[in-house]
Order: C-alpha cells, then sequence, then structure tokens
C-alpha cells in the first residue's frame, strides 16, 4: 500500500512536469547543457589520464638529462659507462633532440627534430615483433628509418601538411580540381629545413606518421642522431637526454636515485612524466570544473526563484488537494518528485549528450586541450569514462536540484486549502 | 502498479538514454580503450616505445617566466613535445627575440 502511494506520487509527479510543459523543459535543457560540459571535460581528461598511463609501460625506465648552472643543458655520453655499472641497468641510448622554431606560410610553428639512435633501437620496440610491426603500421606513406639511414627523415602528420607532403594523394586531389596547393612533395623527395635559429639541413622524407599517432607524432621530425646532432651542432660527445632501460622496472627508484648521485644530472622515471601529463590536465580540467560550478550555481538559483514563486495556479492545485486529503508531507514529496525526474532526465542527458561530444573529438574546444605551436593536431581524442565520474555526476546533478527544491516544496505545502482555493 | 512506472514517458526516455550510453560506454571500452582491441592505441604505444616516449604536446605553461601559480616546476618544455604556447612569450616561435612582446612599427608614407 505505501509503495502503491509512493507510486502514484511518483506519476502525479510525471503527470504534473507534462502539464507546466514550459517550465520543465526549460530547466532539462539547461541542466542538460550544464550536465554536458561537466562531463565532456571529466571524460576526455580521462581518455588522456588512461593513455598516460598506458604510456608508461612503454616509456624508457629512466630519463636521464644534463644540467649547467641548474638549467636543462647538453648531456654528456662519458657518464653513460657509469651509469651501465647501476646494478639492474640494461641498456642506456643517447638521444638528441630540440625545437625548430620555423615560418611557414606567415605563420610561426615550432616543430621538435629528433635523433634517435636508429642502429640500435629501443630494446622495447627491437625485442618485441608485435611492436616493430605495429610501429611499421603508424606510419601512413613510406617506411620507418632502418640502420644506416643517414640524411632521411619520418615527419608527423602536422609538419607534412606544413611542407605540403602529399599524404595519402590529398594534395594530388586538390591540385586536380585547380586548387592552388603549391608546390607538392612526395616520399622520396628532399626538404630543407632551416630555423629560425640559424639551423639547416637537407632530409629525404622516407616516411609520414599516420594520422592515429598524431597525439604524439604531429610536430616531430624523426631523424638518425647523427644527423640530429649536426642540424643542431651537438659535439660528438653529447646528446639532450640518456634513455635508460632496466631489466626489472621495480628498481626505477632506486636506479634513479643512483643516478641522481652523479653530477649534473637530472633524472626523471617514467612515473613522473606520467604524473606531468596528469598534472596538466588536472590542472586544465580545474579550469573548466570552476566555470562548470559557476554554471551549476546558475542553474540552482534560477530554479529556486522558479521553485519559490508559485503562481495562482499551483497554489490551487495544492490547495484542491489538501482539502481532498493529502497531507503536507505528500505535497512536499510531490514537488521534490519532480525535481528528482528533472534531475535524472536532464543529467543523463547531459551525461549522454558530453559522452557523444567527446567521442566527437571535442570539436571546436579541443585547441585548448592540446596544440603543437599554431598546429592544432586533429587527430581521435581518448575518452574514458569511469564509474567514479558517473557517480560524481549524479550526485552533482541529481542531489543540488532535489534539495533545492525542498524548501520552496515545504512552503507551497503549508499553504491552508481554504485561503489557497479562495486566492 | 510498478509497470504503470515503466509505461510513463519520463521514465521510458531515462531508460532509453542509459541503455544508448551505456552501448557507447562499452562500445568505447572495449573498442577505443583496451589495449588489446583497439588498434589506435597499439599503434600509439609502438610509437612511444620507439622514440622512447615523446609526451603529449600539451600547449603547456612557459618554463622561463617564474609565475608559481602556473606550475613552472614541471618544466614540461624540457620534455620532447611539450613546449610552450604562451600567447604571450612566444619563447620557441621567435627564437632569438627575449621578449614578452615586440612590435613591429611600421611607417606610412
Amino acid at each position: 500500500m505505501k509503495l502503491t502511494k509512493q507510486i502514484n506520487i511518483l506519476l502525479m509527479a510525471a503527470d504534473n512536469l507534462r502539464r507546466f510543459k514550459g517550465k520543465t523543459i526549460a530547466i532539462i535543457v539547461s541542466l542538460s547543457i550544464t550536465m554536458a560540459v561537466c562531463s565532456f571535460m571529466m571524460f576526455t581528461r580521462g581518455g588522456f589520464i588512461r593513455d598516460a598511463e598506458t604510456a608508461r609501460d612503454f616509456l624508457p625506465d629512466i630519463t636521464v638529462q644534463g644540467i649547467e648552472a641548474g638549467r636543462v643543458a647538453q648531456i654528456s655520453l662519458n657518464i653513460i659507462p657509469e651509469i651501465k655499472d647501476i646494478p639492474h641497468v640494461k641498456y642506456v641510448f643517447p638521444r638528441v633532440w630540440g625545437y625548430i622554431p620555423l615560418k611557414i606560410d606567415e605563420t610561426d610553428v615550432s616543430y621538435t627534430l629528433m635523433g634517435l639512435d636508429i642502429d640500435h633501437f629501443p630494446h622495447k620496440i627491437n625485442h618485441n615483433t608485435k611492436n616493430k610491426i605495429k610501429l611499421l603500421s603508424a606510419i601512413e606513406d613510406g617506411y620507418f628509418l632502418v640502420p644506416g639511414d643517414r640524411k632521411k627523415a619520418v615527419l608527423g602528420y602536422g609538419v607534412a601538411q606544413s611542407f605540403r607532403v602529399d599524404v595519402g594523394d590529398e594534395l594530388a586531389i586538390a591540385q586536380k580540381f585547380g586548387i592552388d596547393v603549391g608546390e607538392i612533395k612526395n616520399i622520396g623527395d628532399k626538404i630543407k629545413i632551416e630555423d629560425m635559429l640559424g639551423n639547416s639541413g637537407e632530409f629525404e622524407i622516407v616516411g609520414v606518421f599516420s594520422n592515429k599517432v598524431q597525439i604524439y607524432t604531429t610536430d616531430l621530425i624523426i631523424v638518425s642522431n647523427e644527423d640530429a646532432r649536426n642540424f643542431f651542432g651537438y659535439a660528438e660527445d653529447k646528446a639532450s637526454d640518456l634513455l635508460v632501460y632496466l631489466d626489472d622496472p621495480a628498481y626505477a627508484d632506486n636506479a634513479a636515485l643512483m643516478i641522481s648521485r652523479l653530477d649534473n644530472t637530472r633524472v626523471m622515471t617514467s612515473k613522473a612524466l606520467t604524473d606531468l601529463v596528469k598534472e596538466a590536465f588536472g590542472r586544465r580540467g580545474g579550469t573548466f570544473q570552476a566555470m562548470w560550478l559557476i554554471m551549476l550555481m546558475t542553474l540552482l538559483l534560477l530554479i529556486w526563484a522558479q521553485s519559490a514563486h508559485i503562481g495562482v495556479d499551483v497554489s490551487r492545485e495544492i490547495g484542491i488537494l489538501k482539502a481532498i486529503g493529502w497531507q503536507t508531507g505528500d505535497i512536499i514529496k510531490l514537488k521534490m518528485f519532480e525535481s528528482l525526474i528533472c534531475g535524472l532526465f536532464g543529467t543523463i542527458g547531459g551525461i549522454l549528450l558530453g559522452f557523444i561530444y567527446a567521442l566527437m573529438g571535442t570539436p571546436g574546444i579541443s585547441g585548448y586541450c592540446l596544440g603543437c605551436a599554431s598546429v592544432y593536431p586533429k587527430f581521435p581524442v581518448p575518452v574514458s569514462c569511469d564509474l567514479g565520474s558517473l557517480f560524481l555526476l549524479f550526485l552533482l546533478g541529481v542531489v543540488p536540484l532535489t534539495i533545492t527544491s525542498a524548501i520552496p516544496a515545504w512552503l507551497a505545502g503549508t499553504i491552508e486549502p481554504d485561503d489557497a482555493i479562495r486566492s | 502498479m510498478v509497470k504503470n512506472i515503466f509505461k510513463e514517458k519520463f521514465f521510458q526516455a531515462i531508460l532509453i538514454a542509459s541503455a544508448l550510453f551505456a552501448g557507447l560506454y562499452f562500445y568505447n571500452e572495449s573498442i577505443n580503450n583496451t589495449m588489446q582491441r583497439s588498434y589506435d592505441k597499439q599503434l600509439r604505444m609502438a610509437v612511444v616505445g620507439a622514440l622512447g616516449g615523446p609526451c603529449i604536446p600539451i600547449i603547456a605553461q612557459c618554463c622561463t617566466s617564474r609565475n608559481i601559480s602556473e606550475g613552472i616546476y614541471a618544466r614540461r618544455s624540457d620534455i620532447v613535445g611539450g613546449f610552450c604556447f604562451h600567447s604571450d612569450c612566444d619563447v620557441v616561435h621567435i627564437g632569438k627575440l627575449y621578449s614578452e612582446k615586440f612590435y613591429i612599427l611600421k611607417t606610412k608614407k
């Protein structure tokens, strides 16, 4: 009997919402938009953090950089034997990389030229055929550098587009239709890179990274360590950093501590690098959360103002309900059920909208999250939604709305029936 | 009586939206997020493994300013791909010009 009564009140609340269509739609739409903003931000941030966590297993266990006068500088290769003597250190690979500020079509861009020890690939790729095949699949056109390759480069998708390299015949098709796309380059052609700092080099394009890996590679130009060294003018015994691989990652902290005791070194474990990404996206998420909180507060205030004002119709309805035997508690329950339905409807609608928007790659605001200088890569944004986020979204969407409606509901419930009917 | 709840259009809409969300959620989890099934993710991780981990190119905070409120201590610009993109800073864009802002004055004749 008690349950039947509750269900009846619930159904009547749903009927009431239908009767006041305009008000209901206004609340649901604004709540949906508010929840969509919160959810896409949460899901996108979750996706990046999850990707960073997965990447942790693929990162070198320790990255060692050189320090000069307290600032990050080149590292001497002479310390490699000392690092190799540390227990559990298996491989140490030098890497030469740097930023190259360029002006392309009146746009300032900054790409990253990265040298790899092509002849001794990081063991995570070299000893794993599956990863090697996947790496080759990550190249959309051409091939990845092989041992012995010199004066050859693999370009990121964003770089390739800037240098008019025809990936997937896009430019050739555009030219066929009479669109001016400038001089088109293809795999096998040479590009001359001259940055604004005076460094220059000529490289044969051997491959272009696929759109699918743009998140990591869009601004990269991959060459051999020797070529990068020549480009940046590094001495033979210098590198930008050293990648240290251990036989067991469990010893990373111990090994990092021992490396950090070497003079003028700065040590970052794979966990530290992952935490940096988390921290960066946490901060960006925090900015959005602050904006979103203001939206939610405004919405709640509007709903409060709307609910606190009891119109003649509502007043008369409550009077009649009380006259036929409804208790004040039932009226409060009715009003709170109305808010509960609105809250559930708006929250699930908003979460759904936010999730779809995140899966679409957050068009319009993705530049806020990512970018390489003036280049905003277009790539599938990783989206992740965990149960904790969902619970939090429902908690934030439904509970404040239901509580906000409690006091106006109580005010409505305490109206005297004869006063209400006479009014 | 409980059946009446399911006949109510508001609840039907909430159930449909929940079912749709659940479908998208499981699709995303099994296709986009699982390392074993997501081809894109496998490619991304192979690249990270090969290159020794370039970080995601975040439009990061500037490493040259000493603004503590912006978390300079992360020093992201010392990691591959993590350079600065302060619109007012242009440290990387204009490598030889160490100024927060610069203006080009043109004289009209």
